[in-house]
């Protein structure tokens, strides 16, 4: 049986105390495998990832991180156990250059932070070259291999991803998505959020739909699909759980 | 012309340093904070309180230095002076700004720094009463450098365009090469990725307090030194400093320096045109013409 990295249960979190936008979110990541969160906008997918990062109210549940609970921990001190998180949007410094960047996460991770910046150069190339430009006048793409290299250097266990393809080129996201499969078989756990849901389903080893919410299923990417559960969720044709 | 190009130099280097901190607190904390020139005046008085207290504890402190009407103790003093009033800034948060960040908005706590700014200045006139006081006793006579065009300069104020300058260098080193200074970059531009990054928020917001106090300070000394040591200094300069910071572009430290510069140096040339009267006005007409060209400041970005 895999080991359990993280085990969300009954999660009832939001951004004004009163006001949750989650409601008993249950979720379950284990070692080296990817997990997506699907789910229309609005359905609280951000909210959740958030809520484990430590940057919203949780009101209610748990956040175990093995035998750890992660409630009310704050968030620059999630890398003390392994958790990278990579936002959605505004994920690198623009004013930094590219190395500056990779310094400052670098100094959450264990031994010399130039070691752990030449090992991200070795994995994300194009980044070498471009060290000492300003990160705000890379592309898209780049901006995101730098978003997950920030996260990826100080070594984690567990990685947060926020829609990491959200605005990228087909190509482009189908990179960044390869490399997503790249750090799960290096071991590391990712919990990844995805509008793209063939993508999602695709690559992940479990994956969990939220809307309104709420957990409305959850499953291998094939029971979801041969259900086609997904598709009748998108289309409107299931009515959603909401108490 | 000349003596007034020294002159708005040597003002802009004493804003410069005072903006600094304005300009960071402003940006991080989201509020226009008019206590922060009230920080000079503290730095000022402090200084002043500390070099009379080591003088009369170490008489041989009390030697100047070189040329110049400073002395031992008062280097000493100004050094104190910025720890202190860095402190004091950090108790200012504390008692006051720290509670309304949560709970109320960013006007609330504009309000609030008036309310700041009226406490520390009266209770400056109260403890020091309401005459001017002087580092140094002593009549400083400046030194004639050039007899057509006239330029007068004295050598406390070299030492102060001097050591605000090297000052401002350390800064730019501490921002440009170390890892605390990208943290600094890094809080102003996005705090929540700073944060899970791994940086400690709070911590940072006492920092900057404590940096910009200390700068605060030393302007107000550099200030007092080249005028006198009064409760009113941080009224008078509140004005220019929120000049030179949104000239700059708010949360642009080199702005600040820039803003700095640009309005101590237009405010003095204005006085070979204008009356002396008129000189408080220029700092909005700098803010104007800047604003009207560059809506974001001179280093400001474009949001």
């Amino acid at each position: 049986m895999s080991e359990t990295v993280l085990q969300v249960q009954s999660l009832t979190a939001g951004y004004v105390p009163g006001l949750p936008i989650l409601h008993e979110v249950n979720m379950r990541l284990d070692k080296g495998k990817i997990v997506a969160v699907i789910g229309p906008n609005g359905a609280g997918k951000s909210t959740l990832i958030k809520a484990i990062a430590g940057l919203v109210i949780v009101e209610a549940g748990t956040i175990m991180l093995g035998t750890r609970n992660l409630v009310g921990i704050r968030p620059d001190e999630m890398a003390i156990f392994g958790i990278a998180y990579v936002p959605q949007r505004d994920n690198i410094f623009k004013t930094l250059t590219i190395r500056q960047n990779l310094l400052l996460a670098a100094k959450r991770g264990d031994g010399p932070p130039d070691d752990l910046i030449e090992r991200m150069f070795t994995l994300f190339v194009p980044l070498r070259d471009k060290q000492s430009e300003k990160a705000g006048r890379l592309s898209g793409g780049q901006r995101q291999m730098l978003a997950i290299a920030m996260a990826l250097v100080a070594e984690p266990t567990l990685i947060l991803m926020d829609e990491p393809t959200a605005g990228l080129a087909p190509m482009v996201a189908e990179e960044i998505l390869a490399l997503v499969q790249d750090i799960a078989e290096k071991g590391v756990s990712v919990m990844l959020i995805e509008q793209n849901v063939k993508a999602a389903l695709r690559i992940s080893d479990r994956a969990y739909i939220l809307a309104e919410g709420r957990n409305q299923i959850d499953g291998s990417p094939q029971e979801l699909m041969d259900g086609q559960v997904v598709a009748e969720i998108y289309l409107g044709g299931r009515r959603l759980k909401t108490s | 012309m000349i003596q007034n190009l020294f002159d708005g130099i040597l003002v802009g280097s004493i804003l410069s340093l005072g903006a600094i901190g304005l300009t960071m607190v402003m940006h991080m904390l989201r509020f226009a904070n008019f206590s922060h020139a009230e920080l000079l005046s503290l730095g000022a008085y402090v200084a002043l309180v500390f070099d009379k207290l080591l003088e009369l504890m170490v008489p041989g402190l009390s030697q100047t230095i070189g040329g110049l009407s400073l002395t031992f103790s008062l280097i000493l003093a100004i050094v104190i002076s910025m720890g202190v009033t860095g402190v004091s800034a950090i108790i200012i948060d504390w008692l006051v700004f720290r509670r309304l960040r949560d709970s109320a908005g960013p006007l609330s706590m504009v309000f609030a720094s008036f309310g700041v700014a009226l406490i520390v200045r009266n209770l400056i006139s109260l403890v020091f009463g309401l005459k001017s006081k002087l580092y140094n006793e002593e009549i400083v006579f400046a030194v004639r450098v050039s007899t057509d065009p006239l330029l007068l300069i004295k050598l406390d104020q070299v030492f102060v365009l001097g050591m605000a300058l090297v000052i401002m260098l350390i800064f730019h080193f501490v921002l440009s090469r170390t890892t605390f200074g990208y943290a600094l970059k890094a809080v102003s531009e996005n705090p929540t990725l700073a944060q899970v990054n791994g940086v400690r928020l709070a911590h940072m917001i006492r920092l900057i307090w404590l940096i910009g106090g200390g700068l605060a300070a030393v302007a107000g000394v550099f200030y007092g030194l080249n005028n006198q040591v009064s409760f009113l200094m941080g009224k008078d300069l509140v004005l220019s400093l929120f000049a030179a910071v949104i000239v700059g572009g708010i949360g642009s430290i080199y702005g600040a320096v820039a803003g700095g510069f640009l309005v101590g140096l237009a405010s003095n040339m204005a006085l070979l045109i204008l009356p002396s009267g008129y000189k408080p006005a220029v700092p909005f007409l700098i803010i104007l013409i800047i604003l009207s060209i560059r809506p974001m400041g001179l280093f400001g970005e474009n949001k």
